[in-house]
């Protein structure tokens, strides 16, 4: 079977560099943005063939879901509304500045070669994957992967969700708040997309809160699920239930922000009795990752589809603009 | 209660008051950010002062979070030369703090908007905090994303066209830095089995691996510390942001991804570093100062003038490396070295306070006349005279005048650079300071020149014009306690001889 698996494995490397390379070369941006998320996909395809279905979920969900989602509506503001032709737009090459092809392919050469030998010749270092597994038992969780997430290295974690936080900020500065202004809460008259959203949610959303609780013990956990809501959400979203606009600014501030105030609350409560920010004593350790990780996925989720709210909520009226006035919409309470 | 604050708690405060005020200012109403922000960035200094006088006796301490110790948890280490770039922060962030609350209230006519300043700031903050504390290589990374998405989100606050194209540059060439970074930690890892600095140091080999890793990691941080030729995102990005803003991101962000790559360089990298490698990185800086300064002259917008000129003084920090790079085999500690870290830690200082006092008396000029251009400041001397003070110490401190802060970090360059024997690095050094003194010059000159007709001025308030002062001065008196900043280097094993060796006033012990 090896043999099989080495076949495979090539195949699949050779794709992932060949849809790489077409997203770059291609001249037009659609099938740049195709490429891309099918780009996406086979990395997903390859982190599984890795043993990392943790890591393989998110890829897939952000990498080819969402991205593609965001790509292809960034897309339409470059065709304008009504003509169809995202196809048909390329970059013009005289716009921007450009080296001769031979001296990039030179220099992605060089610098894949270097890479190469650096990891040839690494020394084997070793890793951590048994003092993981030791340390289980005071972790409050099965999973060695949840023990470093939400345990031993939760301070990269709570920072990382803090990093979404930030994110969707800049993006209000980006933007102001138009984005936020648009669309009620009307239900579209499509039959399949309705039917489709109204099957598929509340799936999804189960689905998520398994893979919260399946976290404790085997791969999955709060970022996945807090994607999948998210994806959930989108999905809820375009056909037309747009809960994100009817919920009150306070609502979502809250929403955006509970998942890194919680762990942060989390992390501080226990400093009171001596012990170390975000440490947990080892007896509660488990319910406290739980209810961290299940604030958390609300937080992703949100943010999720806020940033798809936001981007298709600027761009259904370009005439407002970006630098239009933002002092009116949900900013001001 | 108080086991809360004990002071072994110290290192996660600094992180953790600011974190908790931007989170309150974001859940908070606008009309309250500006006044709560401003009242978070006061209670994060005093973890600041608190740590500068528990380390003066040259001690450092250490936070395991979550309680895990090393390789499995991260640990938070506050020691001496983190301390010194704690306190700048503060110091420049809280005067900043109190620019932006007068500037946001008063000028910028959409609230909404601007308030966002306040949660992007104070969570900004604490990821430099967090990276002058950090002892984790994949920490670092996590803290640079903080530092660097919160400072686009900054950079792209007026949300005005130029500054969205600026920041979308500077977002493309802070994520290709980070990547760059990342790629060299994971490689570092591979090879050693651990994230904790010290630890990777110990188990690092000296090889193909670690060469490329420190290619990886040195290329990235170089990046975002915009050194030359590597700088082309800094002038439109700096520019065109708001003047608390400019401020922040040239006195203030440039400074954390600096440390990195001192901190590596020094407790990492020295096994595998050549004396080659720290010529190249020296003439970069060189060729950073020289650049940067005729660019500065050629600009026709005093926040373009000022820009570019962030590119020369950064220069200036990397003129550090060849100096303790000392060829392997070589026997002894470099003498020289208390100066050039004197030098170096000093550029840093003086450049943070000067430049944020010129990036805010910039805008209290744009304030008053409605641009930035040159010809707009003429008799500035006569209308907003504190402005003008303001930009004239500023001035001395960035040519590297006396008694300033800045001439004693060029004057103790010069004297490493000669005591090395690198003496290819003194034309540089009064090169760069010439140019600075002609764009210092040309800005005063027009300054103090009498207008031919009064252009209509905008009532500015006093409170901006202060802010901008009070930094001024501190770039001029900096230079003052600088037996204290050097005690509170002295702690540093890392660091090892240089650093004891400075604080014993250049003396050599043995």
């Amino acid at each position: 079977m090896s043999v099989l698996n080495l076949i495979i494995d090539t195949l699949l490397a050779l794709l992932i560099l060949g849809l790489a390379l077409r997203a770059v070369a291609v001249q037009s941006l659609y099938q740049s943005a195709i490429s891309f998320i099918a780009f996406g996909l086979m990395l997903a395809l390859a982190w599984a063939r890795l043993a990392a279905p943790d890591v393989a979920l998110a890829e897939a969900a952000i990498g080819a879901g969402l991205l593609g989602v965001l790509l292809i509506h960034s897309l339409r503001d470059f065709a304008g509304e009504d003509d169809g032709e995202a196809a048909g737009f390329a970059i013009k090459l005289g716009q921007y500045p450009r080296l001769p092809s031979f001296f990039i392919l030179l220099g992605i050469g060089i610098f894949s070669g270097v890479l190469l030998v650096a990891v040839l010749q690494m020394p084997d270092g070793g890793g951590l994957t048994a003092a993981s597994v030791t340390a289980l038992a005071d972790s409050g969780v099965d999973h060695p992967v949840t023990a470093v997430l939400l345990n031993y290295r939760s301070y990269d974690t709570w920072l990382e969700i803090g990093v979404l936080v930030i994110a969707m900020l800049a993006i209000f500065c980006a933007g102001g708040f138009e984005g936020f202004r648009r669309g009620q809460w009307r239900p579209r008259q499509d039959l399949i997309i309705a039917r489709f959203a109204r099957l598929l949610a509340p799936l999804m959303v189960l689905v998520a809160g398994y893979l919260l609780w399946l976290g404790k013990a085997y791969p999955g956990g709060a970022f996945q699920a807090g994607v999948v809501l998210g994806a959930a959400g989108i999905i809820l979203q375009m056909a037309g239930w747009h809960f994100v606009e009817a919920m009150s600014r306070w609502l979502w501030q809250w929403g955006l922000a509970i998942g890194f105030a919680f762990f942060l609350f989390a992390g501080i409560g226990f400093m009171a009795f001596d012990l170390a920010f975000l440490e947990y004593p080892a007896a509660h350790a488990g319910i406290l990752i739980l209810w961290v990780e299940s604030f958390a996925t609300l937080s992703i989720g949100l943010t999720m589809t806020c940033f798809y709210v936001y981007f298709t909520g600027m761009d259904a009226d370009t005439s407002a603009g970006a630098n239009g006035k933002g002092g009116a919409g949900h900013g001001n309470a | 209660m108080s086991a809360l604050f004990q002071s072994s708690n110290l290192p996660a405060w600094l992180v953790l008051v600011p974190v908790i005020g931007g989170v309150v200012t974001f859940l908070l109403p606008v009309r309250l950010r500006g006044g709560v922000g401003l009242l978070f960035a006061a209670l994060t200094t005093l973890p600041a002062l608190f740590a500068g006088w528990l380390l003066t006796g040259g001690t450092s301490m250490r936070h395991a979070l979550g309680g895990w110790e090393a390789p499995l948890g991260i640990a938070l280490e506050l020691d001496g030369l983190g301390a010194v770039f704690i306190l700048m922060t503060a110091v420049v962030g809280l005067i900043v703090s109190i620019y932006a609350r007068v500037y946001f209230s008063t000028v910028v006519p959409d609230p909404a908007r601007a308030s966002m300043f306040w949660p992007l700031w104070l969570l900004l903050w604490a990821g430099l905090n967090g990276m002058y504390l950090s002892e984790d290589l994949f920490n670092l990374y996590v803290v640079i994303e903080v530092v660097g998405i919160a400072a686009v989100g900054l950079a792209v606050l007026s949300g005005k066209t130029p500054a969205l194209v600026a920041g979308l540059r500077y977002l493309i060439a802070a994520i290709v830095g980070s990547m760059a970074y990342l790629m060299g930690v994971a490689l570092l890892f591979g090879a050693t089995g651990v994230l904790d600095i010290s630890m990777a140091a110990a188990a690092l080999d000296s090889g193909p691996t670690a060469r490329t890793a420190f290619a990886l990691i040195l290329l990235g941080l170089m990046v975002k510390t915009a050194l030359f030729p590597l700088h082309f995102w800094l002038p439109p990005a700096h520019s065109s942001a708001e003047p608390p803003v400019s401020a922040i991101l040239s006195a203030l962000v440039l400074k954390g991804t600096f440390y990195i790559i001192l901190r590596l360089w020094v407790e990492i990298f020295d096994v595998s570093l050549s004396f080659a490698a720290g010529q190249i990185v020296g003439a970069l800086g060189a060729t950073a100062v020289i650049w940067g300064s005729l660019q500065a002259l050629r600009q026709d917008r005093l926040k373009l003038v000022i820009a570019h000129s962030s590119v020369a003084q950064i220069g200036y920090l990397f003129l550090l490396f060849p100096l303790i790079t000392v060829p392997l085999g070589a026997s002894g500690e470099a003498e020289w070295a208390i100066f050039a870290w004197t030098g170096a830690i000093y550029q840093v200082l003086a450049h943070g306070f000067a430049k944020a006092a010129f990036f805010l008396a910039i805008g209290v000029v744009v304030i008053a006349f409605g641009n930035d251009r040159r010809e707009s400041i003429l008799n500035l001397v006569g209308r907003l005279p504190m402005v003008t003070f303001a930009i004239g110490l500023a001035g001395v401190s960035l040519i590297g005048l006396p008694p300033s802060g800045g001439f004693l970090a060029k004057w103790m360059l010069l004297k490493a650079v000669f005591a090395s024997g690198q003496w290819w690095w003194v034309p540089f050094i009064l090169v760069g300071s010439l140019l600075t003194a002609g764009y210092i010059f040309m800005i005063l000159r027009l300054a103090f020149a009498p207008a031919d007709k009064e252009v209509p001025m905008r009532k500015v308030p006093r409170g901006l014009q202060l802010c901008a002062l009070l930094l001024a001065i501190a770039a001029i008196v900096i230079a003052l306690p600088a037996e204290w900043i050097t005690g509170l280097l002295q702690g540093m094993s890392a660091f090892g001889d240089p650093v004891e060796l400075m604080s014993n006033g250049g003396e050599a012990v043995r």
